[in-house]
């Protein structure tokens, strides 16, 4: 069964085992989703993993966030923390559940260890056999991470798909000749073995510090061709009045405050600067899951408000779907008062981390956050 | 940058509103209990939300006890029956009755105010039961004899009467919290000494 995938919005997801994340469920997701914790709550590590979530087959992901982390994503130690406690015997376990039709997709992440990888013929075999059963690590000689194992199924109409596996290498990895009849192949970092089969057409991307400004420009480009430009003028006419035009020259967005010379768009201040680069992310991406980490940073209490009216517009415009991180009792504020409808599309999620690594999530719709902001509770 | 109300004592104490708050908050300081920090849940009209929200906040790890004072309104022990079920439905530990605490941490006491010897009221009826000897509730008698008598009486005459006893004083007091603040109700009368005795639990 190869349905292909539309947009779905995630519902419900679960997540095991992921770095700190012993086990944690976000029930009930909306369009529009804000999840607050204190610092260290875990928050980012969920963004990581609804990442992975979003496209549960691709082995890529996880790496692609090690890179942007800036980790040795050769380092065998690095890959350790992605497992709860850095124990290699813990699986991670990612269960999401989208919409439109529903279907609820079930995602393992094993370590492929250096003792797994005996033959290439062995391989494939072993690959599935790694995933029925749980390894007790201490029982093994000290084995080195070599990559990812990724095994996923679904359930759709009652009904369980096949298995599909992918593999991402970490390591250099040379297999036995002698087990291979002879041959001797090796496999180089970072080769990513996806399966084909399965055809996952949801999407979504991060939006995190390490991404937002990354191909700025790319993205500015496509809006101005798409000739939505004007649009995210507007918006950003609420941070600078003075305004005139946006223009790409080169590989640079310049900006024209209506003085002699345009002047590069770096001059602008933070505020105008992460609202343009949201947008450029919003505004070209439809039917898109975004998630943004620590969406407040940098910016300035009273320009949050009008950065979240900006994506609440583009992203019911566009039709995404948005998950975002804050620690800031503002940007919750900004957040709610901003949403421009009065429907229930809205949803605040806090996450504490309490004893033993149990995490506790409160729910709160928007009548609920109203309430808290109106007694000034505390609410993170 | 908006200043937020944080819990920062592990004695609590939830009322229904600021009138409730303004009259414990004087209350405890007439009994000599301090270390107690008085909340209110932003009044009657919104309590079946703030109420189980309370149990929500983020904060809420750092109490150890915790009461909760309502008025009794038609019947205090569908009060206390309705009270208790929020804190259920948060999973923690309710009192086994009315004016008590739990022995479970937090411990949670739940009081439900009603008019003196009857099992309805609210607040403005423990507050008129303690100035009923004063020359000035005499005043409100008077008045309410007349006022009993038109054909669309007052919807809640504890509020009303209590409305004209702040009236008949030499300075006027907006509401019965303000005028707890400024010590017009009886504190020492033996209308309190339930609360009174409910209270002690928060003494170290």
């Amino acid at each position: 069964m190869n349905k292909l995938e539309e947009l779905k919005m995630f519902e419900n997801v679960r997540i095991r085992g992921y770095r700190s994340l012993k086990d944690i469920e976000l029930n009930d997701l909306r369009q529009f989703n804000l999840i607050i914790g204190k610092n260290n709550s875990g928050k980012t590590n969920l963004i990581e993993a609804l990442y992975q979530a979003i496209n549960p087959g691709n082995a890529a992901l996880l790496g692609k966030i090690h890179l942007w982390k800036g980790l040795d994503v050769i380092d065998p130690e690095i890959w350790k923390t992605i497992f709860y406690k850095l124990d290699l015997s813990n699986r991670i376990e990612i269960i999401s559940k989208i919409d439109n039709p529903s279907r609820e997709r079930f995602l393992t992440i094993s370590p492929l260890l250096s003792s797994d990888l005996t033959s290439k013929e062995d391989f494939s075999q072993n690959q599935r056999k790694n995933h029925d059963i749980i390894k007790d690590s201490t029982s093994m000689e000290p084995d080195l991470i070599k990559g990812l194992s990724l095994q996923l199924y679904y359930i759709e109409d009652n009904k369980k798909s096949e298995n599909y596996y992918s593999t991402i290498f970490t390591q250099n990895v040379e297999f036995d000749p002698v087990r291979d009849r002879g041959k001797t192949i090796t496999v180089s970092p970072f080769s990513i073995n996806n399966s084909d089969k399965y055809k996952c057409l949801s999407r979504g991307k991060i939006i995190n510090s390490e991404t937002i400004y990354s191909d700025l420009w790319k993205r500015f480009k496509k809006i101005a061709i798409k000739k939505k430009k004007e649009d995210i003028i507007t918006i950003l006419r609420e941070f600078d009045s003075n305004l005139i035009d946006l223009e790409l020259i080169g590989n640079i967005i310049y900006v024209d405050l209506g003085y002699n010379e345009k002047m590069p768009i770096q001059i602008m201040g933070y505020g105008f600067l992460k609202t343009l680069a949201l947008l450029t992310d919003i505004r070209n991406e439809e039917n898109f899951i975004i998630l943004i980490d620590e969406i407040e940073n940098g910016l300035h209490h009273k320009n949050l408000k009008t950065m979240w009216s900006a994506i609440f517009k583009a992203a019911l415009l566009m039709n995404n779907q948005i998950i975002a991180t804050t620690h800031s009792f503002e940007c919750i504020r900004a957040f709610i008062e901003s949403y421009p409808k009065s429907d229930d599309n809205l949803r605040v999620f806090r996450i504490e981390r309490e004893k033993d690594d149990n995490y506790k999530v409160n729910k709160f719709n928007k009548e609920q956050v109203e309430l808290y902001l109106d007694n000034k509770w505390e609410i993170r | 940058m908006i200043e937020l109300e944080e819990i920062q004592k592990e004695k609590v104490i939830l009322t229904e509103g600021d009138d409730d708050k303004n009259f414990i908050t004087k209350f405890l300081e007439f009994e000599t209990i301090d270390g107690v920090q008085v909340i209110s849940l932003g009044g009657q009209a919104k309590i079946r939300l703030t109420l189980p929200l309370f149990f929500t906040r983020g904060d809420f790890d750092i109490i150890r006890k915790l009461a909760i004072i309502r008025d009794a309104d038609n019947n205090s022990d569908s009060k206390f029956e309705s009270t208790v079920d929020h804190i259920r439905n948060n999973k923690l530990i309710p009192p086994n009755f009315i004016n008590s605490f739990s022995n479970e941490e937090p411990n949670i006491g739940v009081y439900i105010i009603t008019k003196p010897g009857f099992n309805y009221g609210m607040l403005e009826d423990v507050c008129l039961e303690t100035v009923k000897d004063t020359e000035a509730m005499k005043c409100v008698e008077i008045f309410f004899e007349c006022v009993n008598k038109l054909p669309n009486r007052p919807e809640n005459p504890s509020k009303s009467k209590c409305q004209a006893y702040r009236a008949a004083l030499p300075i006027s007091y907006p509401s019965v919290g303000v005028a707890a603040l400024n010590r017009i109700w009886s504190f020492e009368h033996n209308a309190l000494d339930d609360l009174r005795v409910f209270l002690q639990n928060f003494r170290d």
